[in-house]
């Protein structure tokens, strides 16, 4: 069986490709169109899975789409009401932004991919998150916990293996509350929320009782906003009332400079939000009794939160997808299309390869000065030793937000100038903004204390944990002590490991300073033309695509 | 002092207050414009067979990337978008210049037209600005160099026997500018017909409803509806 998992119109549009039983492609739109967060319908991603599966359109038996049109519209249509007459601006923008293209998604996917309109589905929002989790998880079975922005009308979800239990509805949502003091501190929604999640470790959470005004919690998990202090849900351009400024002061303008009164907001919503999602943790735990956890929707990969649950929550393992947010919800459709299957990964890397010819003619034909070396690995290692910052593009680019090491920026981890040097002029983003560590999983204990669980979390890069020694990785551990760890494992990455275990034999401590391999405001780079551009635009010291190694001229 | 000279120097000080009354925001709109640039033309290096042709475009990659560094010191950031725009959907970001869409001819002639324009727009901004637009200069040697290759290019194509395609490519451009700018006048006309259409429906038509439509639910609610169907 042959099934398209699609997911897009909204943020991080993405395409997935099931043949019988086994995931064979997965890839974000972003990473072709080279823009960020794209949501237009992911027609280049989902043709570069039919390419790596020799199909075509024609051939496939199910193309699954992840959310219902029709439901969301029920939600549009009901807010606009429920907020009548103070809502005229969003009523216009949702129905020209519903009927303009929403609600035609079978018909596009019949005209512009070709595929017969019998064979599209539809699956639920939430279901197509959940069925990520729990699909991509090495569980056999366990608890899953959705949290989200909002889908149809779900913001929150639990659910025993693939039954569903219950949900919390819009406007009802963690994620949009997490998404308004993105706005309020000044960063963009949708992509801003890792700065406030980086933000709130400088911060202390002085803002607690002025969150209690704006949402109450209950003691069955769930959460009420009060909706007075927002306007998210009939104000396209603004998300707070003016008592919302009266509790939380003046909003942050872009740009401007951060004061303690920001950081504290950030790690105010931030407790916030990993007390409510202990809080869920432990429902689901109760309604189900499982031991293990998986985790899905945009929250989840609030990686801060599910290193609490690890250490803190009731169940003795977790699981994120390492694309927890709408762009795996793409595969989440397609595993519930293909009846429930299961496609545990090991590894991330489900996107296009290095193609060494193609890369080999671009250099050779463009003229742009490089060697091939024998030893990829061996030659990175040696220049991160010497405290150069290395572009590293090998094999199939990851799926999800993180670099995994498949394009990845490394540097030293041990230089405590490495973070100094990164955010201003080579990732040209935030001051504050924490790196984060790639480490030979071997060494991983006896650099951090690790939770019970949590091991394929940290494959992923999807919790943190405490360093022992935050001085030992000073380039790769946040300010408050803590690290979003990867642990590379040899048989799921075997030439990241060994450059590990290079850098290891070099400088004592096999762990680099790995973030993603991109400008702010760009995502990843995917082929060898989007690397050698982005290196070009950075001080970056070298390149190194496949086996050959780019330098920066003298 | 030619009259194309005399007259930029009378329209400079009109220019200046039209395109740099906020001129770091405008500088970083010109540097995200030249980076963008690079980014298309590096990837369009990646595909195109001709050894030549890509070499060019990896040399005018580096020219944008090098014009995108110049005028981006000092740029203003871009504004925050708010949460309801995400909940409702906004427009995705402009599409960027696709080698695979449009073909080798037409892909060089768009760049073509598209660095002559540069050409005068940049002539006009180096006018405008004065002293301080100082660093349009090597920016304005360099947009004339890449009018030049891909003219260069064109007339390859010529040579080769495609000169129909060619003028075609360069009259469809030329059209599609056009039709663009007629485009856009419909649709802002279109959209403030929407905007009454749709706020006369909702002020008249939504208002009667609003008691049947309830209140927001609270609390956890049972999931009942089905996971996949073929209905929307």
């Amino acid at each position: 069986m042959r099934v398209l998992g699609l997911s897009g119109t909204f943020h991080d549009s993405a395409a997935a490709l099931l043949v019988d039983g086994e995931l064979v492609a997965f890839a974000q739109e972003e990473r072709f169109s080279r823009r960020k967060n794209d949501a237009s319908l992911p027609m280049r991603s989902a043709a570069f899975c039919l390419r790596q599966a020799g199909l075509t359109a024609a051939d496939l038996d199910l193309v699954a789409w992840h959310e219902k049109p029709l439901l969301k519209l029920e939600r549009v249509l009901l807010t606009s009401l429920r907020t009548w007459p103070f809502a005229p601006t969003a009523f216009r923008r949702a129905m020209v932004s519903m009927f303009g293209d929403k609600m035609w998604i079978r018909h596009h996917l019949v005209r512009d991919l070709g595929v017969d309109a019998s064979r599209v589905v539809f699956a639920e929002h939430h279901a197509s998150h959940a069925s990520a989790a729990l699909g991509c998880s090495p569980f056999d079975d366990a608890a899953v916990l959705c949290v989200d922005g909002v889908g149809e009308w779900a913001t929150t979800s639990t659910w025993n293996g693939t039954t569903p239990l219950n949900e919390l509805h819009f406007p009802h949502s963690l994620g949009l509350l997490y998404s308004v003091f993105t706005a309020f501190l000044g960063f963009e929604v949708n992509e801003g929320e890792y700065k406030v999640m980086g933000l709130a470790g400088l911060g202390a959470p002085r803002y607690r009782d002025a969150l209690a005004k704006v949402m109450d919690r209950h003691a069955d998990g769930s959460f009420t906003l009060r909706m007075e202090h927002f306007r998210f849900h009939r104000d396209p351009d603004r998300s707070w009332e003016p008592s919302f400024e009266a509790l939380f002061g003046a909003p942050r303008a872009p740009g401007a400079p951060l004061e303690e009164r920001h950081k504290d907001i950030a790690a105010s919503i931030q407790q916030l939000t990993e007390e409510i999602l202990l809080d869920l943790a432990r429902r689901v735990h109760a309604e189900t009794g499982k031991k293990n956890l998986c985790l899905g929707g945009g929250v989840a990969l609030n990686c801060v939160a599910v290193g609490r649950i690890l250490a803190e929550g009731p169940f003795d393992d977790v699981f994120v997808m390492p694309a927890a947010g709408d762009a795996g919800s793409a595969l989440g459709a397609a595993l519930l299309a293909a009846g429930g299957l299961r496609a545990p990964l090991r590894h991330a890397a489900w996107g296009a390869d290095i193609d060494p010819d193609a890369t080999r003619r671009f250099l050779v034909d463009g003229g742009v000065p490089h060697r091939e070396v024998d030893d990829p690995a061996a030659e990175a290692a040696e220049r991160i030793a010497r405290g150069e910052v290395i572009g590293w593009m090998q094999g199939r680019f990851e799926l999800g937000p993180r670099a995994l090491g498949q394009r990845s920026i490394l540097a030293n981890a041990r230089d405590p100038a490495t973070k100094d040097r990164l955010n201003p002029t080579v990732k040209h983003r935030e001051g504050f903004r924490p790196f984060a560590p790639s480490v030979l999983a071997e060494a991983s204990a006896s650099l951090f204390d690790l939770p019970r669980g949590g091991a394929w979390t940290r494959r992923f890069m999807t919790s943190t944990v405490r360093a022992r020694d935050p001085d030992a990785l000073p380039g790769a551990v946040h300010l408050d002590g803590t690290a979003r760890v990867q642990e590379v494992h040899a048989d799921a990455q075997p030439l990241y490991a060994r450059l590990l275990s290079e850098v290891g034999r070099r400088t004592g401590l096999p762990a680099v300073v790995n973030t993603s391999f991109n400008l702010a405001g760009e995502p990843m780079v995917a082929s060898v033309a989007d690397g050698w551009s982005t290196f070009l635009r950075t001080d970056i010291d070298a390149l190194m695509v496949g086996p050959f190694l780019v330098e920066r001229p003298a | 002092m030619t009259l194309s000279q005399r007259l930029r120097g009378l329209f400079a000080p009109v220019w200046r207050a039209v395109f740099f009354r906020n001129a770091d925001q405008r500088f970083r709109e010109f540097a995200d414009t030249e980076a963008y640039g690079a980014r298309d033309l590096a990837h369009a290096a990646s595909l195109m067979r001709d050894p030549w042709l890509r070499r060019q475009l990896l040399r005018h990659a580096q020219d944008e990337v090098r014009h995108a560094r110049i005028l981006d010191e000092g740029a203003a950031r871009p504004a925050v978008r708010g949460v309801g725009a995400s909940v409702l959907g906004g427009d995705p970001a402009e599409a960027g210049l696709d080698l695979e869409q449009l073909g080798e001819v037409r892909f060089l002639a768009f760049v073509h037209l598209a660095e002559k324009r540069a050409v005068e727009e940049f002539t006009m901004h180096r006018a405008a600005l004065g002293a301080e637009g100082a660093h349009f200069d090597g920016i304005l040697d360099d947009e004339k160099r890449h009018v030049a290759w891909t003219g260069h290019a064109l007339e390859r194509f010529r040579k080769e026997g495609r000169g129909a395609e060619v003028d075609e490519a360069l009259r469809a451009l030329a059209r599609e500018r056009w039709r663009n700018a007629l485009l856009s006048v419909t649709r802002r006309a279109s959209e403030y017909m929407s905007v009454v259409v749709l706020l006369v429906l909702y002020g008249v038509l939504l208002g009667p409803f609003r008691l049947l439509a309830g209140a927001w639910r609270t609390g956890w609610a049972p999931a009942t509806r089905g996971r996949l169907e073929r209905a929307f």
